[in-house]
């Protein structure tokens, strides 16, 4: 069930009126515990009827992948909420670490296990292949759980802060589920630090503090980004990615700054639509996204893009590693490690490798660059202040055509035509080198979109259209919400595809 | 109370402006392109004046009644038309009803026949439909009107209770229709021409092959004309029973009736005369209205197993629903005897021809 689709407003309604309905605070968790449960099992359970039927049938086989996806969010919730306790109660600091280590061991080792797996085993295999070793497959089928990054994190980060005495260890298990299950970050963040969200769990909502307006604004501005926008430009991007080599260099342009699009509106219009969705049940989740195309260097660009993420990396990660606590080398060697491991976190492929290294190295140049150029001349300052956006855009777009390279194949022979390295090299031949390729283009009037895009972008990241829509009274807010609905459904495609960062 | 009655007022604005807003783009927009339909909407609304005589169904007229040999044996029987096949494989009530409203806004001069097939109004989707603009496109406001009134039970003398009980089958139906409302009202998916544009995909045209070669609107199967052995075998045993039961005619329910009903009063509103068929099927029943939907009417009914046996002969079908093309040319001579004396009936009402008038 995606926010976008029409069932999903259905669900989101009849949850809306009972949770206010409800009058106690464990009553609306305990309600909001099982509709987030109902919303993650809407993804793999198909039709409710043949499920329950081959349930009470006991026929397990026939049951669609991921009919136990619960069981390892449930599991992980167990084992947070043993691990919390155990250190509440430990005063000797051996045996809390005892129980850190527990927990990290066993969220990890989920993760490792269901994402990381085969990954590892095929590239070792690859890797002693290479030596003249043959090895046996050692691959299993495994199907990664939804959301399971994102949850672990989450549940990790609450162990974390309770071995770091931030956090006090929940007593009630409702409100630990609650915070881990809690629908709206669910299967795609924005990762909720326990600190940031529990201590709103132990308070009842009032209706009154809901701003109603803010929500449904925001919620329709994630809409239109993701189903106006991101699935707009997909054919295009896909276009690209499926036949680089046979794009001009302004096609291949337009493929890459397109795919920048798709996947900021792709992800921060789920971030808004979680956050509004959050926030219309009385609930604040983190701040993910900022204008982050238009950051003026890369450290800053993580400050801007996917922020409960990267500040995840930065204090569990990072400042774990020692942070930038010892010499120049030992901080750079931390941050080519958390943006590595970053990377890693994507997805089990050495394209999201390659992706975070090149972040990690982007770091550490714009780290040193800072140390060279900080008694630079005036002039030399701003002529790089000018250049500076564009600069970092540009190679964010670089980057990005690693995160997006998938291997070509051949629908007919099944064949890998071009791997995603090759096809990653292909792209980035004619979109860093302007290296002609083939004839195919897009029309001109991408580049007009691209451009308007862009524009209206700028407009919102000086808050040109910040206020105004507040000042109006409600029922020209209302009516004007409808007409934007109204245009919004025109341009929403019949068929859309699933987040991007769901495959995460 | 007053925040209550705030927030509806909001709650009305916004689905004022939200309908208003969906209503002002959908008029702007054309008739979503829809393989076949398209094609013969297109057609007649350019040439429709050419026409007098028009066939509306499922693939039971559509692939059976070939216009060109239709007219051909009116002439001889002494009826001169020019008919047009606006058949469509599995087009049903009340699908059949936006078609002929579609047509009918080209305001047709010169129609003077409308060959109606006579089908129940039914609530479920064809699974091949699902998830295609073929079972978006029809869903405006008065076929949910008739869906919805199909679902509740049109029986006002039944109880609320018994009347909610018989809905809870169709209420999945009912609530798939409504999604597919939703979704032709507000006009989902009909900006796609601007990502083909963008793309420089060239956007399906219209598809005149479907108009056939004749551009009559007919078109074969494109099925082996043999039947296939399980055909034959279901279709054997059907055929067997049909014989010993001879298909009942049912009067319909009260909803399939008044839909039939709508249909109708808009034909004879352009001046031109319905006509009813039922196709050579082997149906254990078959939708044959009652008075209340007209007397005047003209049903032909090729249903009986014994008296078309021709039409019922293995060689001519392809399976209990369809004839093959030789039995197409059969049925549609049948047809054009039936149809010719239909006409000559208001002057000789003694001819024995498989008509029912009610």
């Amino acid at each position: 069930m995606l926010f976008v689709e029409f069932r999903f407003f259905i669900f989101f309604l009849l949850l809306f009126g009972v949770h206010w309905a409800l009058r106690g605070n464990t009553a609306r968790k305990t309600w909001l515990l099982i509709c987030s449960h109902f919303f993650y099992a809407c993804f793999f359970w198909g039709d409710l009827g043949e499920f329950f039927g081959n349930v009470r049938a006991g026929a397990w086989d026939k049951l669609p992948v991921g009919w136990w996806f619960p069981a390892v969010l449930i599991g992980s919730t167990c084992m947070d909420y043993a691990v919390g306790l155990g250190i509440g109660r430990s005063e000797d600091q051996t045996r809390r670490r005892l129980w850190l280590i527990v927990s990290i061991i066993a969220n990890l080792g989920v993760l490792c296990f269901f994402k990381y797996y085969n990954f590892f085993v095929a590239s070792a295999g690859d890797f002693l292949c290479w030596f003249g070793m043959p090895t046996s497959d050692w691959t299993l089928q495994i199907f990664l759980p939804y959301g399971i990054s994102f949850y672990t994190f989450q549940s990790m980060s609450y162990s974390i802060d309770v071995y770091r005495r931030r956090l006090e260890p929940v007593r009630s298990f409702l409100d630990l589920a609650f915070f881990i299950a809690f629908f709206p970050q669910l299967v795609a963040g924005p990762i909720v630090r326990a600190m940031t969200f529990l201590p709103q769990v132990f308070v009842t909502r009032v209706w009154a503090n809901v701003d109603v307006r803010a929500c449904l604004t925001l919620f329709f501005i994630g809409f239109v980004k993701k189903a106006c926008v991101s699935e707009n430009v997909a054919p295009i991007v896909d276009e690209l990615f499926a036949n680089p080599g046979k794009y001009d260099v302004y096609g291949t342009w337009i493929g890459v700054l397109f795919y920048a699009v798709q996947i900021y509106c792709d992800f921060s219009g789920y971030t808004d639509m979680a956050i509004a969705t959050a926030r219309l049940l009385g609930y604040e989740l983190t701040v993910n996204f900022h204008y982050p195309y238009f950051a003026a260097n890369i450290t800053e660009f993580w400050k801007r893009w996917h922020i409960s993420l990267s500040t995840w990396l930065r204090d569990y990660l990072y400042i774990s590693l020692g942070g930038n606590r010892g010499s120049k080398l030992f901080t750079y060697r931390n941050l080519m490690l958390t943006m590595v491991l970053g990377g890693l976190w994507h997805g089990a492929s050495w394209n999201f490798v390659i992706w975070g290294a090149m972040h990690g190295i982007a770091l550490i140049v714009h780290r040193e660059y800072q140390r060279l150029t900080e008694h630079a001349a005036v002039w030399l300052k701003r002529i790089m202040a000018w250049i500076a956006v564009p600069l970092t855009f540009y190679w964010i777009c670089i980057t990005w055509v690693f995160f997006r390279a998938s291997p070509v194949i051949d629908e007919k022979t099944n064949v890998v035509e071009q791997t995603g390295f090759e096809v990653a090299r292909t792209i980035l031949d004619s979109f860093v080198f302007f290296d002609q390729q083939g004839k195919r283009t897009f029309t001109i009037w991408c580049l007009v979109l691209f451009v308007a895009l862009a524009f209206i972008h700028w407009l919102c990241s000086r808050q040109v259209f910040a206020t105004w829509w507040r000042r109006i009274p409600d029922w020209s807010y209302a009516a004007l919400l409808g007409v934007g609905v109204a245009i919004a459904l025109f341009f929403k495609p019949e068929k859309y595809s699933a987040f991007i960062y769901f495959q995460f | 109370m007053r925040r209550a009655a705030r927030a509806a007022f909001n709650g009305i604005t916004f689905a004022t402006g939200l309908i208003l807003a969906c209503w002002l783009i959908r008029s702007s927009l054309p008739v979503p392109k829809v393989p076949i339909v398209q094609a013969k909407l297109e057609h007649l609304a350019r040439r429709v004046d050419e026409y007098d005589t028009l066939i509306l169904g499922s693939s039971r007229v559509f692939h059976q009644i070939i216009p060109a040999r239709l007219d051909q044996r009116m002439a001889e029987h002494g009826l001169a038309t020019r008919s047009f096949n606006c058949g469509v494989d599995g087009m049903r009530p009340p699908e059949d009803a936006y078609v002929l409203d579609q047509i009918l806004r080209s305001q047709p001069r010169n129609l003077r026949w409308v060959i109606l097939e006579l089908e129940y109004l039914r609530m479920p989707l064809d699974a091949d439909k699902k998830g295609t603009i073929r079972a978006v496109y029809w869903h405006d406001w008065s076929r949910m009107v008739l869906l919805a009134r199909r679902a509740f039970g049109d029986d006002k003398k039944r109880k609320l209770k018994d009347r909610l009980r018989r809905l809870r089958e169709p209420l999945g139906d009912l609530a798939e229709h409504g999604a597919l409302f939703v979704q032709n009202m507000t006009n989902i998916g009909r900006a796609e021409v601007l990502t083909q544009f963008l793309t420089r995909k060239r956007a399906p045209g219209v598809n005149w092959h479907s108009l056939g070669d004749r551009k009559d609107g007919f078109i074969t199967t494109g099925r082996p004309e043999m039947m296939l052995e399980e055909n034959r075998l279901l279709f054997e045993r059907e055929r067997a029973q049909r014989l010993e039961a001879p298909a009942r005619s049912d009067a319909g329910d009260p909803v399939s009736r008044h839909a039939l009903r709508q249909m109708l009063e808009k034909i004879r509103s352009i001046g031109a005369r319905p006509i009813l068929v039922v196709p050579p099927t082997t149906s254990k029943k078959n939708f044959v209205p009652g008075p209340d939907v007209g007397t005047d009417l003209v049903v032909l009914d090729f249903s009986d197993v014994q008296r078309f046996s021709v039409l019922y002969e293995s060689r001519h079908r392809l399976d209990t629903d369809h004839v093959n093309m030789a039995g197409a040319e059969i049925f549609t001579d049948l047809f054009a005897e039936a149809f010719a004396a239909a006409v000559a009936r208001q002057s000789d009402p003694s001819l024995d021809l498989p008509i029912r008038t009610p």
